[in-house]
């Protein structure tokens, strides 16, 4: 099992503490969890989404943005729970 | 040499725009969603429009309140999720919602080293460095140096409780109430509460005029 996301404790360096107002698509993919996961899409569930990105490879897990980490995980989980079919998303792959 | 050092990973995307093809992907499930009746537009726009209206004011006014009214504080350490509808924001049933009070004793920061839970009903989205690895990764280790990099120091003889989140459980911090507040309204003490005091990583002070 991928243990990329279990971060405590790891060496790193300083924090970046730059500010950064979300843009309009890290407002709606957010709004997408939410709703998805909420109580009356309930297309999947919250600890499905975390799964889903805990299992990304390293180049995925810190290549990708926060916002596309879970926009490309909830494209996995609608074609995973059948929402749709798999082929429908054009979903970029890791190079790594 | 950065390039050598074995933990050296990409620089954060978190700051960007994101690159064409994720942008593309979001059209399309927003289309396919949509197209099958699982979500409108309309619901999307009030989603964002709901989180819009979350922001650290409005936890702000949660802070001064239980600095100024005890019996709202007794509420809001027991039942934090009822004292924050109290100020009017709307709060789900679940996850759990806790309060963790900074005293003369104790000093609390928040994390979430596993990805990024967060109070996010009370204070919106978390921001960039909460999320990043470097924060996720030191300050469970070495608090004192990370909380000097947000310019505050606490001193060794003072309990420092690093706490961190789940989704199933989410933490507030009630920063201590900053000398020379005596006689503030509850709106001008709202007024000196920021996010980052909220999380831990900075102390309140009364701005000298």
């Amino acid at each position: 099992m991928s243990r990329t996301h279990d971060l405590g404790g790891l060496p790193a360096g300083k924090i970046d503490q730059t500010e950064h107002e979300p843009t309009f698509f890290d407002k709606r993919v957010d709004a997408l969890y939410a709703l998805l996961t909420g109580p009356k899409a309930n297309a999947f569930t919250m600890d499905e989404v975390r799964r889903t990105v805990e299992s990304f490879s390293e180049a995925d897990y810190f290549g990708l943005s926060y916002y596309e980490r879970w926009l490309k995980a909830m494209s996995l989980l609608l074609i995973e729970k059948g929402y749709v079919e798999d082929g429908t998303f054009d979903i970029p792959q890791a190079k790594s | 040499m950065p390039h050598d050092h074995p933990h050296d990973h990409p620089v954060s995307r978190d700051h960007s725009e994101p690159r064409p093809a994720f942008a593309a992907l979001l059209d399309q499930v927003l289309k396919v969603l949509d197209d099958k009746d699982i979500l409108t537009t309309a619901q999307v726009t009030a989603q964002i429009e709901d989180m819009d209206g979350r922001t650290p004011t409005e936890g702000a006014k949660i802070i001064a309140r239980c600095w100024d009214d005890p019996d709202y504080l007794d509420l809001a350490r027991t039942d934090l999720q009822a004292a924050a509808g109290q100020v009017g924001i709307a709060m789900p049933a679940y996850p759990k919602f806790v309060l963790l009070d900074n005293t003369g004793d104790v000093h609390h920061v928040v994390v979430c080293t596993l990805c990024s839970c967060y109070p996010r009903p009370i204070l919106g989205p978390p921001p960039v460095w909460y999320k990043s690895r470097n924060y996720r990764a030191r300050v469970v280790v070495e608090p004192r140096d990370v909380l000097a990099e947000f310019g505050t120091t606490v001193p060794q003889d003072k309990k420092l409780q690093v706490v961190d989140s789940t989704a199933d459980c989410r933490y507030l911090v009630l920063p201590e109430r900053p000398a020379g507040s005596d006689g503030m309204t509850q709106e001008q003490l709202a007024g000196l509460v920021t996010r980052d005091s909220m999380i831990g990583v900075t102390r309140l002070n009364v701005p000298v005029t």
